[in-house]
């Protein structure tokens, strides 16, 4: 008797395994910092940023492009290459996100190759120059900056609808 | 009696490994099934806590791959890439030339087909006479001095850095990692949680860390990706050129500087990357037909010359 019972639970947890882990219209923000902005284009207006792990309601998507509903209500267009399909887990205070044993979504363990594991491996190799990468990720600039650059020089400025 | 609950003990533990094989073949819809099955036979006294961990992380380690490193553990792992290179190359400090390198590279980046990565793509110039460039994870570029010296014009350095770019793009560096590394590092992150994870835990991250790190930089620097994934990148390289605007003709062009001025043997992009006479014939099959593109407008040779003439 116990024995079909655990059958049965155990047919019902494979046929309900699909609908576990799908996610319907979401998807998680997988850049430090994303712009949402007005139109889907690289020189349009900024109208939120979001962040790593900030999970946005899918509207549409165009080529290149989904337009979204961020936690604060605030409607937009964001890169799809921002965006991950994951799930991603995180919470306050604590390190890197992982991802889960399904591979769906990435939640968060306190150890990851985070900036913990850098700065022990920074203490384990003299050699290492962490300050020119510094100074290097110091060099930003801005769509707007990049789109006089192309254009002065006669070239194409990109929308991000390349795929 | 006892052979009746041996059955029971027998159907359940038959049910796990039904699912855990399952899992094993690429069903990762079955995973949250497995963990559902092994967290019933745990409260059913029939599978101990250790064996439910145990089942769960054989099946979470079946599927550990390189699309398994988040964009946050790729950014890490590039920043300590490229300060690896850093070590042994000093940067080149002109502000000028490694600003418009930057603009150049950030201009190609957007029209790839990852424009945005974690911590964004950076470009930095490196003091050093070898022929060389780095793509490390994430979208760190490194160009020697002696590589941009072989560019004469901006179409030529655009496809110098849009070739990185393809490689940034495709997560070539991360392929780098051995799989063993990857397979017992992300698995041990993704199943322990931080107050789980005691110091022998935490010293295996680090050496997982330290290990690939160690498997990327070595490509990078002595072993190179290969004649596909140096392809790919070839590919990737005249679609964004042709994106932009630039002249994908110059990637050719840069690869019969190179072919000039490589020694047989050195030390240098020769012995990480294919023959360029090799890949000019697939970079011309890529490029095919395409129209023929106008001559570089006085603007682009000016700011060229402007920040380069002193590299």
């Amino acid at each position: 008797m116990i024995r079909w019972k655990v059958l049965v639970c155990i047919s019902v947890i494979l046929l309900t395994a699909g609908s576990v882990s799908s996610d319907g219209g979401y998807m998680s923000v997988q850049v430090r910092t994303g712009q949402v902005r007005l139109t889907p284009s690289f020189l349009a207006r900024v109208v939120e940023l979001v962040s790593y792990g900030d999970q946005v309601s899918i509207l549409q998507q165009k080529p290149g492009w989904a337009e979204i509903k961020t936690a604060r209500g605030q409607q937009g267009w964001i890169h799809e290459s921002a965006l991950s399909d994951k799930k991603i887990v995180l919470n306050p205070g604590q390190g890197d996100a992982r991802v889960d044993a399904s591979g769906k979504e990435i939640t968060l363990a306190g150890k990851g190759f985070n900036l913990e594991t850098e700065k022990e491996f920074k203490s384990k190799h003299a050699g290492v120059d962490f300050a020119s990468v510094d100074k290097m990720e110091a060099i930003k600039m801005t769509p707007a900056q990049i789109q006089s650059f192309l254009k002065a020089g006669s070239l194409k400025s990109s929308e991000g609808d390349v795929r | 009696m006892r052979a009746r609950i041996f059955g029971f003990r027998t159907t359940i533990f038959g049910a796990i490994t039904a699912v855990l094989m399952l899992s094993m073949i690429g069903c990762e819809l079955l995973e949250p099934a497995l963990q559902m099955a092994t967290e019933l036979g745990v409260e059913t006294g029939y599978v101990s806590r250790d064996q439910a961990d145990s089942i769960n992380k054989s099946a979470a380690a079946a599927g550990k791959t390189v699309e398994d490193i988040t964009p946050e553990q790729e950014y890490y792992i590039g920043r300590s890439v490229a300060a690896t290179i850093l070590g042994r190359h000093r940067p080149y400090n002109n502000e000028e030339a490694n600003l418009y390198v930057n603009q150049v590279g950030q201009s190609l980046a957007l029209a790839s087909d990852r424009p945005y990565t974690f911590g964004g793509y950076h470009f930095l110039i490196v003091d050093s006479p070898e022929i060389n460039a780095f793509a490390a994870p994430g979208g760190l570029v490194l160009v020697t001095r002696g590589m941009l010296k072989l560019c004469k014009t901006e179409d030529a350095l655009a496809a110098v850095l849009a070739h990185e770019i393809g490689h940034v793009q495709a997560q070539h560096g991360l392929k780098a990692i051995k799989t063993a590394r990857l397979t017992s590092a992300l698995t041990l992150i993704a199943t322990e949680s931080a107050k789980n994870m005691g110091v022998a835990e935490v010293a295996q991250v680090a050496e997982a860390f330290e290990g690939s790190i160690s498997d990327i930089t070595s490509t990078l620097v002595n072993n190179g990706y290969g004649r596909l994934l140096e392809q790919e990148a070839d590919s990737s390289a005249v679609i964004i050129l042709k994106r932009v605007g630039y002249n994908p003709q110059a990637l050719v062009e840069m690869l019969k500087e190179m072919e000039k001025q490589l020694k047989p043997g050195g030390l240098d992009f020769a012995k990480t990357h294919p023959d360029p006479e090799d890949r000019i014939d697939f970079i011309r099959q890529t490029i095919g037909s395409s129209p023929t593109v106008s001559a570089a407008p006085a603007v682009r040779k000016l700011r060229f010359e402007l920040a380069m003439g002193s590299v």
